[in-house]
């Protein structure tokens, strides 16, 4: 009796001793402490405008009395929010009272909002909201943290936003500004020289003053699938082209394209459809993409390009002045990971530049008709 | 502009895998080596042939499973580490193209509605998008329910009454897509609710010309129905946000899943069109289209719910048809695949190991079997069986693998879930004789070339089944 004892203890122990890593899988299989189905995004986020939308609807929700006392003539109203935090309602016209700290920037600890335009000192740090029915103009180097302006929105010399921007009308970065985060206008934008963004969206938006497009010769010559050297196929609307393809100057292309190297498409030439490359991709000055442009690597448009269709590279992109990506009618997406875009450049929809985007200055010295694009042929 | 070919991380990767591959393989060597002698200075006297006929398979299944291993092991590192590649996801504004969005149902009457509602209410330009819900052979009230849409929203609901033809998804698909007149036709399953965005997110990769077909990734809805729904959960889990996300990232072979997804016509139609004599024609078709020059693009963000199999018995049968439908896809394309001229190494060696996953079900039993064989005719190398439960432990479990799994929750913001891991390997052990004893079946019984397929419905909590047309 013992020994049977002894050798079902040794069972029952071996088996425990066997369980034991087992032991929280089987208390999460009888207790089911996480048995929802993972969250499934169905509103998306991704729009540009949500963080303004939500603002927007946050003002009238929690401060719409305050802005209408002002609007109504009373004077500046102050208040508390819930959380403590001090918000300061403004009549048209007004500015914001600063405070001077024994160290640090000069600031405003409130959220603002105007009942009618707004005026932000320059050289203050806004680490709050600010929200204005009317236009909003923020004083030079000032430092904001988010802006809805109910009109236009101007950012003077060597600002900078921490989260987002948005206007109900149009956007104008003066110089050396630095846009982190969203930027977003309804109408237009314009970001001037040495301005820094990360993602950009307004029917039109331009970089500097633009530029009149470049004049290139409409002759152009048919480049036909026996012209491509290593193609691999021709099929469903589609060149297959085996590593690097150069194609000339001044060449009409009337077919997708797809290249397994290097592309690089020569001055004037138009492409009717679609353009992708896994390697470096490269436009010369006055190509005229009716499609879209997908490059794996880097990306580099020359001067007075245009570009209808949706335009990504997958590392970084440069583009020289006087190009335009999209149409007022028909607005695309420009998504690279770096981006440096010459001033007099506009897109017709929205700019990503993961890793920063920056705006240099035109080189006034060239011609836009003479030489072409830097590593174009 | 950057212009380094080998950034400093997959430098990192690189050496990190040269180092593991050399110490696999030194640990391999010396547990290959008898157990109870010294090495080996002289001559050593002869093995039996027989021994030898077993050894040389052991050690190249040894190989084979150490490969998967490293590439599972690869993939999670990737995820978790590695550059994550959504090239796509920020295109949100643009000339969006005509896109037709076929719906097949068989028998969908509790859920073909919700759908369609949802459907009509996504963000897309209304007259861009075409509805095509096909009312698969219905018994039930699923054409009328389609009917009443279509009357409600002319031009944009147009139905397709499919009354005969062959059963299945692929023949309806098939049918279907011949009165398909946009390039881009997308494919939702009758129990999926798509979010507002998700048609612009499955459409913003046809901007590539090089792309053929686009995934999104399916999640389980009916997790806490039981242990298997919540073991399915967590397989999918590693197959989506690690496998799939992974392959796209490494830019190797993303699979088309047959839903949350859609294809280029022109494309699709250049490579033969829908097969209907393939159980797997999702797999058939990103294969041919991987043959042809096409890529699939992998959408992780581009998500949708979906039902699991809730009893053991329908999920056997799920994994037999994957089994023999993946197999199938084997035979047909993997020779093509590694002849062809128009896809790079790295895919022709994805998409050749993607190809025999099923395959390396048996192969498994197969070197268990000769292990132990090899113990019991004196060759006591355990160090070999050892390696080989370890290696086949960690390389293999069905689709998702076990680290795969655990990365794919921590990635997810899973906490409690993940600690069903262990039991997940009740669910590796089903699939393992469920895939074995199909793919041995298929082998020894081949089904004659354009013999009929004969389809199974996966049955849901909320679908009718008609127990026709069973899979035997």
């Amino acid at each position: 009796m013992a020994l049977i004892l002894a050798v079902v203890g040794c069972l029952v122990l071996f088996l425990g001793w066997a369980a034991l890593p087992l032991l929280p899988s089987l208390i999460e299989a009888r207790r089911r402490t996480d048995i929802k189905p993972l969250r499934v995004v169905r509103t998306s986020d991704v729009d540009i405008r949500h963080f303004a939308k939500a603002f927007q609807a946050w003002v009238e929700g929690h401060l719409g009395e305050a802005l209408a006392v002002c609007r109504a003539g009373g004077g500046p109203v102050q208040g508390q929010l819930g959380d403590g935090t001090p918000y300061v309602a403004l009549p048209d016209g007004a500015a914001p009272a600063l405070t001077t700290p024994p160290t640090g920037p000069v600031s405003c600890g409130a959220v603002v909002l105007g009942s009618g335009n707004l005026s932000l000192p320059p050289r203050a740090l806004f680490p709050h909201e600010a929200y204005a029915a009317g236009s909003v103009e923020v004083g030079e180097q000032s430092v904001c943290r988010a802006i809805l302006a109910g009109g236009d929105l101007q950012l003077g010399r060597g600002c900078w936003s921490l989260r987002w921007l948005h206007a109900r009308a149009s956007l104008l970065a003066r110089e050396s500004c630095a846009l982190h985060g969203r930027a977003s206008a309804d109408v237009s934008m314009r970001l001037e020289e040495g301005c820094r963004f990360e993602r950009l969206h307004a029917p039109t938006v331009a970089f500097g003053t633009p530029v009149p497009p470049t004049p290139v010769s409409q002759e152009r010559e048919p480049y036909t699938a026996t012209d491509v050297p290593n193609l691999v196929e021709d099929a469903a609307g589609r060149w297959l082209v085996r590593r690097r393809l150069e194609i000339p100057a001044h060449r009409l292309v009337k077919s997708d394209l797809v290249v397994t190297g290097e592309l690089r498409v020569g001055a004037g030439t138009r492409i009717v459809g679609n353009l992708k490359s896994h390697g470096d991709l490269y436009l010369a000055a006055g190509v005229v993409v009716e499609g879209s442009v997908v490059a794996g690597r880097d990306l580099s448009v020359g001067r007075g390009c245009d570009i209808r269709g949706p335009v990504v590279a997958e590392r970084d992109g440069r583009i020289e002045a006087g190009t335009q990506v999209g149409s007022a009618k028909r607005p695309t997406t420009l998504s690279v990971r770096g981006l440096e875009i010459e001033a007099g450049s506009v897109v017709h929809g929205t700019v990503w530049a993961h890793g920063g985007g920056l705006v240099l200055p035109r080189p006034d010295a060239a011609d836009p008709a003479a030489g072409p694009a830097k590593g174009s042929n | 502009m950057t212009r380094d070919r080998f950034p400093s991380h997959l430098r990192a990767w690189l050496a990190a895998l040269g180092a593991a591959l050399v110490v696999c393989g030194l640990v391999a060597a010396v547990a290959a080596l008898p157990s109870d002698t010294p090495i080996p200075l002289g001559p050593r006297s002869p093995r039996p042939w027989y021994v030898l006929a077993m050894l040389v398979p052991l050690y190249a299944i040894l190989l084979l499973i150490c490969v998967y291993f490293i590439r599972h092991y690869w993939f999670t590192l990737n995820r978790l580490h590695g550059t994550q590649r959504h090239p796509y996801l920020d295109i949100d504004t643009a000339d969006w193209p005509e896109v037709t969005v076929l719906v097949p149902a068989h028998d969908e009457e509790p859920v073909i509605a919700a759908v369609l509602t949802a459907l009509l209410e996504v963000d897309y330009p209304p007259g861009r998008l075409h509805l095509l819900p096909v009312n698969d052979r219905s018994r039930d009230r699923t054409g009328k329910i389609i009917d009443e849409f279509a009357a409600q929203y002319p031009g944009r609901v147009v139905p397709f009454h499919r009354k005969k033809g062959e059963p299945g998804k692929a023949a309806a698909l098939r049918d279907a897509m011949k009165r398909v007149t946009t390039d881009i036709a997308l494919v939702f399953d009758a129990d999926y609710v798509p979010g507002h965005g998700l048609i612009k997110q499955l459409v913003a990769p046809f901007f590539d010309p090089e792309v053929g077909a686009v995934m999104g990734r399916v999640v389980p809805h009916n997790v806490g129905q039981n242990l298997l729904t919540r073991l399915l959960d967590l397989e999918r889990t590693g197959g989506y946000q690690v496998d799939q996300q992974a392959r796209m990232n490494l830019k190797l072979v993303p699979q088309y899943g047959g839903t949350v997804g859609g294809v280029r016509r022109r494309a699709l139609e250049s490579v033969g069109g829908w097969r209907v004599d393939t159980l797997a024609e999702d797999t058939d078709a990103t294969f041919r289209l991987l043959r042809g020059g096409w890529k699939t693009v992998y959408q992780n963000r581009s998500e949708c719910y979906e039902q699991v199999p809730s009893t053991w018995p329908q999920r056997m049968r799920q994994v037999r048809r994957w089994a023999r439908g993946h197999n199938e896809a084997l035979w047909a394309h993997a020779g093509h695949l590694l002849a062809g001229p128009r896809t790079c190494f790295r895919e022709k060696l994805d998409g050749w190991l993607l190809l025999n996953v099923y395959l390396m079900s048996p192969i498994l039993l197969l070197g268990w079997l000769l292990a132990m064989a090899l113990w019991y005719l004196g060759e006591t190398r355990p160090g070999l069986i050892v390696i080989l439960l370890v290696t086949s432990y960690s390389a293999l479990g069905n689709f998702a693998i076990f680290f795969e799994v655990s990365a794919a929750s921590y990635l997810d913001g899973s906490r409690a879930r993940v600690r069903l891991l262990p039991l997940i390997m009740l669910g590796f052990l089903v699939g393992l004789f469920a895939i074995s004893h199909e793919t041995l079946l298929q082998i020894l019984l081949p089904r004659r070339p354009g013999a009929r397929v004969r389809w199974q419905k996966t049955e849901h909590p909320h679908t009718i089944n008609d127990g026709g047309d069973e899979w035997p």
